[in-house]
């Protein structure tokens, strides 16, 4: 894995997530793909075990840090870590149990990893955070937020399929391992 | 050995109270700095692509001309209001109480540069920060005189605004103005409903043989900002338009407006941040 070409599609991943993210969500501006999510699952199709959980884990705790938390009632925001750094952690475990049964380069592998693995993170999160708001001034409704987030989820998806069909040179880019190609399927790329 | 001490520690940190971890401030600060320069370019990328809807009927130059008399109208309602106010302290300074003048404003127009890697959180960042005079608190507009919300927070050389519409915000008092012609306006404390929209009963007014009754609200109507816990510098500012006048079913005789602001307020380009008082003196003292 090559440490400086994945920095620098971390940056643009994170660039895309806070300066597009809003302009495409759909579903009265709530539901909306996730480009950090679709870059981890890149990595975690084909890179070693503990990069991945490590990837993920980073990726999750700079997504923390970059999402300021409303305070109720008052002129005030703050950071919470830890939610989105857990969900991601769990999601590359789901990825990492995933992937020995899956197509590695079909992009449709891609799409479902990226909508399945996001809906678990965010399981994870959504938790998380309904546990907090007990004590925490934030306003949250868990239906809701689980309702928008499988929404997410799924644009996430299609995302995915779009990044799947780039996903060979992306995965040679960054220095990944190159997945045998089977000789009963066909890849698509 | 590391992984599994690593997550420990996440879990724990995850349920600290929010009081416990602002240690973690400077380092979302230092994240956001560096993330920021990236961000703002794909956002100006997506507003050119996609740019904000505007109605096709009206010229660039009616626009303006609207904007300017929507100004000379809010200073008009606004003075109207700091009479009201002053005749309220002539009362207050002949019990002894004590005067504060008004500060000045300064108005600065600022990008916005991204907003929240999660949408749970509608919070917009705009490139402003300490060394421009912005702090918590400071009012944000836009076109039109319509309200975008209160700064929530000042990390460096940005700051969070929270939009006035996010159900977090809390409640507003506005005034339906029921004929704006004459200056009627019927007070209400308008509720974010968390869709952009906003829900308020209207306060009874009784008749009197000095005052008539004001008319009934109706779709349409502008709102204004009529609230004692916002500064004075954005009283009489556009909350929105009556988007629907209905019964409130709890108590009959009183009437709900629903209020949408006149711009999508979580994507809106650039913000005029209304500051109070001077240009702070930059380090290092004066040359």
């Amino acid at each position: 894995m090559n440490f400086l070409a994945t920095l620098v599609a971390a940056y643009v991943a994170f660039a895309l997530e806070l300066g597009l993210r809003q302009a495409l969500a759909l579903g009265g501006g709530n539901a909306a793909p996730s480009f950090v999510f679709a870059l981890a699952i890149v990595i975690a199709v084909a890179a070693p075990p503990g990069a991945v959980l490590w990837t993920f884990l980073l990726f999750g705790l700079l997504t923390d840090l970059t999402w300021p938390q409303e305070a109720i009632g008052g002129v005030r925001s703050f950071a919470i870590v830890g939610p989105y750094a857990l969900g991601y952690l769990v999601a590359a475990q789901f990825v990492l149990s995933m992937r020995a049964l899956i197509i590695r380069r079909n992009p449709l592998s891609l799409a479902f990893l990226c909508g399945v693995g996001y809906l678990v993170a965010q399981v994870v999160v959504v938790a998380l955070l309904t546990f907090r708001s007990s004590y925490t001034p934030i306003e949250w409704n868990p239906t809701q937020q689980l309702l928008w987030r499988g929404g997410g989820a799924l644009y996430t998806a299609m995302l995915g399929l779009l990044i799947g069909l780039i996903a060979g040179p992306l995965t040679s880019a960054l220095g990944l391992h190159q997945p045998p190609q089977r000789r009963s399927t066909r890849a698509l790329y | 050995m590391l992984l599994p001490a690593t997550v420990l520690s996440l879990v724990v940190l995850s349920m600290f109270p929010d009081s416990w971890l602002r240690w973690v401030q400077p380092f979302a600060n230092l994240s956001t700095a560096l993330l920021t320069p990236g961000s703002a370019v794909v956002s100006m990328g997506a507003r050119w692509l996609m740019p904000e809807r505007r109605d096709p009927a009206q010229s660039e130059t009616e626009r303006v001309l609207r904007e300017e008399s929507e100004h000379w109208r809010t200073l008009y309602l606004r003075g109207e209001a700091v009479n009201e106010r002053l005749r309220r302290q002539i009362e207050d300074l002949q019990r002894g109480l004590s005067f504060h003048a008004d500060l000045p404003v300064r108005q600065l127009l600022v990008p916005v540069v991204g907003a929240s890697s999660d949408l749970a959180s509608g919070l917009l960042r705009v490139r402003a920060g300490e060394s421009l005079g912005v702090t918590p608190g400071t009012v944000a507009i836009t076109s039109g005189l319509q309200i975008v919300g209160r700064v929530s927070s000042v990390s460096g050389p940005t700051s969070l605004i929270l939009p006035f519409s996010r159900k977090a915000a809390g409640r507003v008092g506005g005034r339906v103005m029921v004929d704006e012609p004459n200056n009627v306006g019927v007070r209400c404390l308008l509720e974010p409903l968390g869709d952009g929209r906003f829900r308020g009963q209207l306060e009874a007014v009784t008749a009197t043989a000095d005052s008539p009754a004001p008319p009934p609200p109706e779709v349409g109507n502008t709102v204004r900002l009529d609230d004692d816990r916002w500064p004075a510098s954005a009283q009489m500012f556009i909350i929105g338009r009556v988007e629907s006048v209905e019964t409130d079913p709890s108590s009959p005789l009183r009437t709900s407006v629903i209020v949408l602001p006149n711009v999508n307020i979580e994507r809106v380009s650039e913000v005029t941040l209304r500051l109070v008082g001077d240009l702070p003196a930059t380090p290092g003292g004066s040359r």
